[in-house]
């Protein structure tokens, strides 16, 4: 039965396995916009105001903090903390 | 014993159910992936007929080689890319692979987005100055940034392995790039 699971588990793993995930998201969008991130972003905060603009947070692996806006028309900017 | 056996066969049923959704999930992915290879190729025949010119001597070639089969070998992938560079002259259907591509994440693709319309912008403040302006530079500038982006576009979709699209946008920037400096402002 263990067996089983595990088999299963690993068959809808294997199904995901291609998403990225929201850390590899934001650390892509970080490098996209001219500073170097590696390949995920950690400590990751979102809020979003009443106005529906969003700010996201996040640490790369050498430490730096980053902003990322993105305004409820769809414009993302990406500022050093 | 009966709760034994209800047991495994709902673990039977299970397994065989998460199965079938695999299967499905895998088997729509090939359709759709053919299904616009297909589309992407038959609809480019309508739209670049001066593209096709060379395509068919390529395919020409590619269809006698098979009758002779020791150096069919090294055919069918060249003649695998020249379809792949008749196909991928269709910017819609590029536009729309990149949209359902799972490789690329959605706040990336938003920023990309973000890019190309600054890219755009750029390109009709060039196409709306008065003629006689010296704009050999701002083009200049307008290709680097067109490239780069290229070249990021490409870089993210090999990290998140879909490699056929980024093939593809790679071998249609000139086409993408011809249809940035028409788009009209």
């Amino acid at each position: 039965m263990n067996r089983l699971i595990a088999i299963t588990v690993g068959l809808l793993a294997s199904v995901n396995i291609m998403a990225v995930t929201p850390a590899e998201d934001i650390a892509a969008t970080i490098n996209l916009n001219g500073y170097a991130c590696g390949n995920k972003a950690s400590n990751i905060k979102e809020t979003t105001d009443a106005n529906g603009n969003k700010t996201i947070t996040a640490s790369c692996p050498d430490g730096r903090k980053y902003t990322i806006k993105i305004t409820n028309k769809g414009r993302v900017s990406v500022k050093p903390m | 014993m009966d709760s034994k056996t209800g047991r495994k066969h709902l673990i039977g049923l299970l397994a065989a159910a998460l199965c079938a959704a695999v299967v499905t999930t895998f088997s729509h992915a090939q359709t759709a992936t053919a299904e616009q290879t297909g589309s992407a190729s038959a609809q480019t025949a309508d739209i670049n007929p001066s593209d096709n010119v060379e395509a068919p001597t390529e395919e020409a070639g590619a269809e006698s080689s098979p009758q002779v089969s020791p150096s069919s070998d090294s055919q069918p992938p060249e003649s695998k890319t020249v379809r792949d560079q008749v196909g991928v002259f269709n910017i819609d259907v590029l536009v729309e692979r990149m949209k359902q591509t799972d490789a690329i994440g959605v706040i990336s693709k938003l920023s990309l987005k973000n890019k190309v319309d600054d890219l755009l912008e750029q390109a009709n403040k060039i196409k709306t100055a008065e003629p006689d302006t010296d704009f050999s530079q701002a083009k200049l500038e307008l290709r680097e940034n067109f490239e780069g982006l290229i070249l990021k576009t490409v870089a993210l979709l090999n990290k998140g392995e879909d490699f056929a699209l980024a093939e593809d946008i790679y071998l249609a920037r000139e086409e993408l790039w011809k249809s940035i400096m028409e788009n009209k402002a």
